[in-house]
């Protein structure tokens, strides 16, 4: 039986990292992330793992990698300047296959943004951020238990589908403080970590351009380039029902509008339904935990005979996008300038709706 | 093919399936002869042990030099050789981590990495292949490429005065730092052999050819071997580093201080004593 | 007694390997090396080691040949 602890959403994050096994961080001071590397030079070495404040970002990703062909599991977090220079290193570990998590805590953007408030912009980025077609694996916590958590789950992903993840929070998540629940070792399942293994007397050959199984570059040929890159993509499309995961609530009686929503958002999201439910609306519930891959058949499934969605966000209104292509009749609530969006204006936006 | 070198290389290359992407004369085919041989000769004196080497390779030609061997080799991005590197030395110090990376990967876009690792005394040996500009991309300037120089960026000169690797590494700190041309055979292997000998941070800068590029419009000459009498010309030995219309070569510097990783590793161990109430 | 070094008895040119760089060509210090009129797999005229008595080991082609293409053949002198 584990225990019980009040901790900041950054503390809860590094705990459930160093419970997964992650032993080698680099890192880099950046508000609103700078909590996780201080916490991180505490922790490991208590473990005996390695912190290392690189230069810059781009140290930062690139040992994280070295370290884990090297053998340990490493992790990196970063905000949004941070993040659009480690785009070149989440290409890198995808097309290399490297097991890594990268957290970003999102802060205002774009540029420099606004350093100490939260938003959702990076949600885009985080699946299209660096160059190339590829498929890859972002997690959103809705709490700090879900720092915890999501940090293991994260991980574990990341080996399973030798493949980065990003662990997508936002600055109020990261510095919220919430009882959770630490579990013991053993409790929480944990995969073993993965590195490239020599073959045939010969030491491993990784290589950053398109390659063969043995790791010979491939990029001059069309068509063995184009099997090496659909089975990079289609190790994630393939799997999307084994990674997707969503929280649906208040849809036992089939409501037709629902208010879909992420990260933080979602706790105004549903204290805005329990507002409504609470004024006799029928309304439902759902919290996207995987952001990508786009949980698509989960979402059709769950939400069958639905007719419109409300998408509270904050950002420009990315996700109603994506909620658009499931044919589904969007009302998105973009909200830019760093506040959360309030459970009255989701509730008056919705009753708009259901009336 | 050489049975020596033959040993030492990867399926397909052993094997007389592919060949290496060298130009005719390139530098880079001849420095991979002289590694090989470095650590055959050391393995013969029983004072290097490669099953626990892992080779990190930058992008470029010179990226691609060690790539027909048959160690673990860790192809990098542009640059980020001194950095993944870093981390592979601090999660396996007792593993040989050598680096090849060309000028530009390494100086330019790698400038940074190579300042702090310099700094940080990381234990990683460094064979910077120095053909004076970027050779894959097509013969573009580079930070090594000397003054007044004409090349495919340069076509009316190079306005820019070039770096010194060597004495920057020097001014670092760097505990091992060399200079030699690829026409210096003996002293190349030689250099190898005590880079690969050496604790902590390692430098040997190697003046290659590229004579596609170099060759035909940097120097100006038709032949690979001439850009050898090119070198024999501008070069001259010494205990100081200096590269402008003479290129100075040598060792520059060859001590030893505490490595990054003896340091993080004790200060780990410390920490976990202190945890342990062992004081 | 002092054991002399094996003679060279040969340079062997891979034929599949040498790219025609011809830097054995132009380093050789006694001029062992010409060019020949065989072609190569690669494309390039094969250098041929046709003075081989005027060798004198010292090594230089073997060790500047960038691909590996260059083996020297010793064996024992009459």
């Amino acid at each position: 039986m584990g225990r019980y602890s009040l901790m900041m959403g950054s503390e809860a994050l590094v705990r459930g990292a160093i419970y997964a096994g992650v032993r080698f961080y680099s890192g880099y001071p950046i508000t609103p992330a700078t909590e996780i590397a201080e916490y991180m030079s505490q922790l490991l070495p208590k473990v005996g793992g390695i912190f290392v404040q690189a230069e810059d970002e781009l140290a930062a990703i690139n040992m994280a990698i070295g370290a884990s062909v090297a053998g340990w599991k490493a992790m990196v977090a970063t905000s949004g300047p941070g993040f659009s220079l480690m785009q070149e290193g989440i290409g890198y570990a995808v097309n290399t296959e490297v097991p890594i998590v990268i957290v970003d805590v999102q802060r205002g953007g774009p540029s420099t943004g606004q350093p100490t408030l939260p938003s959702q912009q990076d949600v885009m980025q985080a699946r299209y951020g660096s160059h190339g077609s590829y498929e890859i694996i972002v997690l959103s916590p809705g709490n700090v238990q879900e720092m915890f958590y999501l940090a293991i789950d994260a991980m574990n992903l990341s080996e399973q589908y030798r493949t980065p993840v990003i662990l997508l929070t936002e600055e109020v998540t990261a510095h919220l403080w919430e009882k959770i629940y630490i579990p013991d070792p053993g409790e929480y399942p944990v995969l073993p970590h993965v590195t490239p293994t020599p073959q045939n007397g010969e030491g491993f050959l990784l290589e950053t351009q398109l390659h063969d199984e043995r790791g010979y570059n491939v990029a001059n040929d069309p068509e063995l380039s184009a099997k090496a890159l659909w089975r990079l993509i289609n190790k994630i499309r393939d799997n999307v029902d084994r990674i997707a995961r969503v929280d649906v609530q208040f849809n036992s009686d089939n409501p037709e509008v629902f208010i879909a929503s992420y990260g933080c958002s979602a706790r105004s999201a549903l204290a805005a339904v329990k507002m409504l439910r609470r004024d006799g609306y029928r309304v439902g519930y759902l919290r996207l935990i995987t952001l990508w891959p786009f949980p698509s058949q989960l979402i059709r499934s769950k939400l069958d005979g639905v007719h419109t969605i409300i998408v509270p966000e904050m950002n420009s209104g990315y996700m109603a996008e994506v909620f658009k292509t499931l044919g589904y009749n969007v009302i998105p609530l973009p909200k830019l300038g760093g506040e959360m969006p309030t459970p009255e204006e989701i509730y008056n936006t919705a009753r708009g709706v259901l009336e | 093919m050489n049975p020596l070198i033959q040993r030492y290389l990867r399926s397909e290359y052993a094997q007389g399936k592919r060949r290496t992407i060298f130009c005719p004369g390139c530098g880079n085919g001849i420095i991979l002869g002289y590694f090989v041989r470095a650590i055959d000769e050391l393995k013969r004196e029983g004072k290097f042990d490669d099953s626990r080497l892992y080779i990190v390779t930058g992008i470029g030609c010179s990226g691609n030099t060690p790539i027909p061997l048959k160690y673990n080799i860790v192809r990098a991005l542009h640059g980020r050789a001194l950095s993944v590197a870093t981390g592979i030395k601090l999660v396996r110090p007792d593993a040989e981590v050598v680096v090849f990376a060309g000028d530009g990967d390494l100086l330019s876009i790698g400038g940074n990495h190579f300042i702090h690792t310099i700094r940080r005394n990381v234990g990683v040996k460094v064979i910077l292949i120095n053909n004076m500009l970027y050779g894959m991309t097509g013969g573009q300037v580079a930070p090594t490429t000397p003054i007044n120089a004409i090349t495919h960026t340069t076509p009316y000169g190079n306005p820019e005065p070039p770096l010194d690797a060597c004495k920057l590494a020097v001014s670092l700190g760097a505990t091992y730092v060399a200079r030699w041309t690829v026409a210096l055979a003996r002293q190349c292997i030689q250099s190898i052999k005590e880079l690969l000998l050496h604790k902590g941070f390692g430098l040997l800068e190697c003046l290659s050819q590229c004579p596609v590029y170099q060759g035909r419009y940097v120097i100006g000459v038709d032949r690979p071997s001439k850009i050898m009498d090119y070198y024999l010309r501008i070069t001259e030995i010494s205990s100081e580093p200096r590269y402008g219309e003479k290129i100075t070569i040598g060792k520059f510097a060859d001590y030893e201080k505490p490595t990054y990783e003896e340091i993080v590793w004790s200060m780990i161990s410390k920490v976990g004593r202190v945890m342990h109430g062992e004081g | 007694m002092v054991r002399a070094k094996a003679r060279v008895v040969k340079i062997d040119v891979d034929k599949y390997l040498c790219k025609g760089c011809y830097i054995c060509v132009d380093k050789c210090p006694t001029k062992v090396f010409e060019v020949s009129n065989v072609i190569g797999d690669y494309g390039a005229f094969l250098p041929e080691a046709r003075h081989i008595e005027k060798c004198i080991d010292c090594g230089i082609c073997e060790l500047y040949c960038p691909d590996y293409a260059i083996t020297i053949v010793r064996g024992d002198g009459e």
